[in-house]
């Protein structure tokens, strides 16, 4: 199996060192010419699998059950505001 | 004094009624033997200390009868969020996070008056099959220092083995509770899939991922699961019409007579230790010599089970990691720009083992492959399956080993990953179904590793794998 570790790391956003990329290309090679047995398995007119559990859709009122949960753990915030870097960059 | 190694569930609380010892003491001791014994064995990663002995003291100043739960004293996985107490999930970019709010399963046990000594050690986000994954420490199985305890729950394994807790809680994904259950010599159960609540529960695979309890006996597990189990309005995926009652503790023998136990063979094959199968022998024709029906089952899909996992997994994996790239959690490093946040941040912040699943799971979920992985692999879970729709309908149980080995070496299996995941080869079939599944520890092995038997039941049975497994315990 051919895998472009650069690829699918930087798609997942994960910087690698070297080292880590030539580690994990061989392990996830491995793991992908392990996993390709399932290519042999006939599944005709079989359903894929879509969750754990075959439950309907559960809906509840969209109310706020405690606010300010969340800011504790922002790693920079300004009156109770995440705060994020610029998404537009000049360069 | 207390011996903590002969405490159960069962006996401290008789014991506190009859105020043959009060709650205090008892969370003293386990303190003490925390505070001694856990610089050996690296259970905990965190221990409340304060909040444990506060909620000691309001237990034994309440005048009511005491519930069979009230002043137990437990620990949680690192993964489970219990409120204000730190929630790692064994990540050093979770290192500073403190839960904000309560999990429902641990509130649940909180109503209950069961007392939380600490947070225990897991491989980082739950993957993992040794704790060797943690982005803190190693954790160390109590009956050898030497080898690991299982994982990823392996501190909540621990530290009911060695006697830092008298029961815990971890979470199971691919035999992340049963698989440490059986390397440490303690019960353990994965719950049926909607069973328990997962608010509060950090996500790795979302329709795989369960929390279940550990316990040194059966009918503590029991106990325990009878009072986490049930409907929560805040997950989805918990089931409105789950209804448990006094049979999961109190068994109806008759019954549990009745039960035809399964033996499906592809659960026995290459890869099994030899230790192993003989403790399974010895198992079966227990059950076999008090008179229960024993048949022979074939599940031919359970050699895809592996695979399966591997692609589901890492898929549901991937996208329920995305939301730690240092916006909102944890620690920011500095960068030029936003792409260059996230790549540092994760790169930095993740372990091996989380960075190589995220890489794999955006592969298997990336448009041209999506078709050949993914969705091949949710097909084939179809057949998985079906092999158990088809034994239950001839067996009421079924009965396996839990783990093809006895606890292997700290450092053995890291080198390879392949090898460290065919250590749940066993348990991923229940998880790829969403069955209950019980890790019952073999008696009589004083000396020896232990070795533990899997009891898998259909969904919403916990009662037969519970009654089977007490059968067993206490004859």
């Amino acid at each position: 199996m051919n895998f472009d570790i650069k690829k699918y790391a930087h798609l997942a956003r994960i910087k690698l060192s070297n080292k880590e990329e030539k580690k994990f290309q061989k392990d996830l090679e491995k793991i992908l010419d392990h996993v390709a047995e399932l290519e042999k398995v006939d599944v005709g007119g079989v359903k894929p699998v879509t969750g754990g559990t075959n439950l309907e859709n559960i809906f509840r009122e969209d109310i706020v059950k405690n606010d300010n949960l969340l800011n504790p753990s922002f790693p920079e915030e300004e009156k109770g505001y995440l705060k994020v870097p610029k998404v537009f960059n000049n360069d | 004094m207390i011996n903590l190694e002969d405490l159960t569930i069962k006996s401290l609380s008789q014991k506190l009624n009859k105020k043959e010892v009060s709650v205090i003491e008892v969370v003293k001791e386990y303190l003490k033997a925390i505070k001694t014994r856990d610089k050996k064995i690296g259970a905990y990663l965190s221990v409340d200390e304060e909040g444990a002995l506060e909620s000691a003291r309001q237990i034994d100043a309440s005048k009511e009868k005491l519930g069979v739960l009230a002043g137990i004293p437990i620990a949680v996985k690192d993964a489970i969020l219990v409120n204000g107490q730190p929630a790692t999930a064994g990540s050093k970019i979770l290192e500073k996070y403190v839960a904000p709010y309560e999990g429902g399963a641990v509130e649940r046990l909180r109503n209950e008056g069961v007392i939380f000594l600490g947070k225990t050690n897991m491989d980082e986000f739950a993957m993992g099959s040794s704790t060797e994954n943690s982005g803190f420490k190693l954790t160390k199985n109590p009956h050898d220092l030497k080898r690991v305890p299982g994982g990823s729950s392996g501190g909540s394994a621990a530290a009911v083995a060695g006697n830092l807790a008298l029961a815990s809680l971890g979470s199971d994904t691919g035999g992340s509770i049963r698989q440490p259950a059986a390397l440490c010599g303690i019960a353990g159960l994965k719950t049926t899939y909607g069973a328990v609540s997962r608010y509060g529960l950090i996500a790795m695979a979302s329709s795989l991922d369960q929390i279940g309890p550990f316990a040194k006996t059966v009918e503590d597990v029991g106990l325990l699961f009878q009072a986490m189990a049930g409907y929560d309005e805040w997950d989805s995926t918990s089931n409105p019409s789950a209804s448990y009652g006094d049979e999961l503790t109190k068994p109806d023998w008759k019954k549990i007579k009745g039960l035809t136990i399964g033996i499906p063979e592809e659960y026995f094959g290459e890869g099994i230790d030899k230790e192993v199968s003989a403790s399974m022998d010895e198992v079966i024709n227990f059950y076999k010599s008090e008179g229960f029906k024993i048949k022979s089952v074939s599940m031919p899909n359970t050699k895809y089970g592996l695979s399966v996992y591997y692609i589901v997994m890492p898929a549901e994996a991937s996208t329920n990691l995305a939301r730690f790239d240092g916006i909102r959690y944890g620690t920011r490093n500095k960068a030029k720009n936003l792409l260059d946040l996230y790549l540092e941040n994760k790169g930095k912040g993740f372990g091996a083992e989380v960075k190589r699943r995220i890489t794999l799971g955006t592969f298997v979920l990336s448009a041209g492959y999506y078709d050949a992985y993914y969705l091949k692999a949710q097909r084939v879970r179809t057949l998985v399956n079906q092999d158990f729709e088809k034994a239950f309908e001839k067996v009421d149980v079924l009965l396996t080993p839990t783990s093809p080995t006895v606890a292997f070496k700290i450092g053995e299996r890291t080198q390879n990953p392949l090898e460290m995941y065919m250590s749940d080869i066993l348990t991923i079939p229940a998880n790829l179904a969403g069955v209950p599944g019980l890790n019952v520890p073999v008696k009589d092995r004083e000396g020896r590793l232990p070795v533990g038997f899997q009891l898998m039941g259909r969904h919403w049975q916990e009662a037969d794998i519970l009654g089977l497994g007490m059968y067993y315990e206490r004859k």
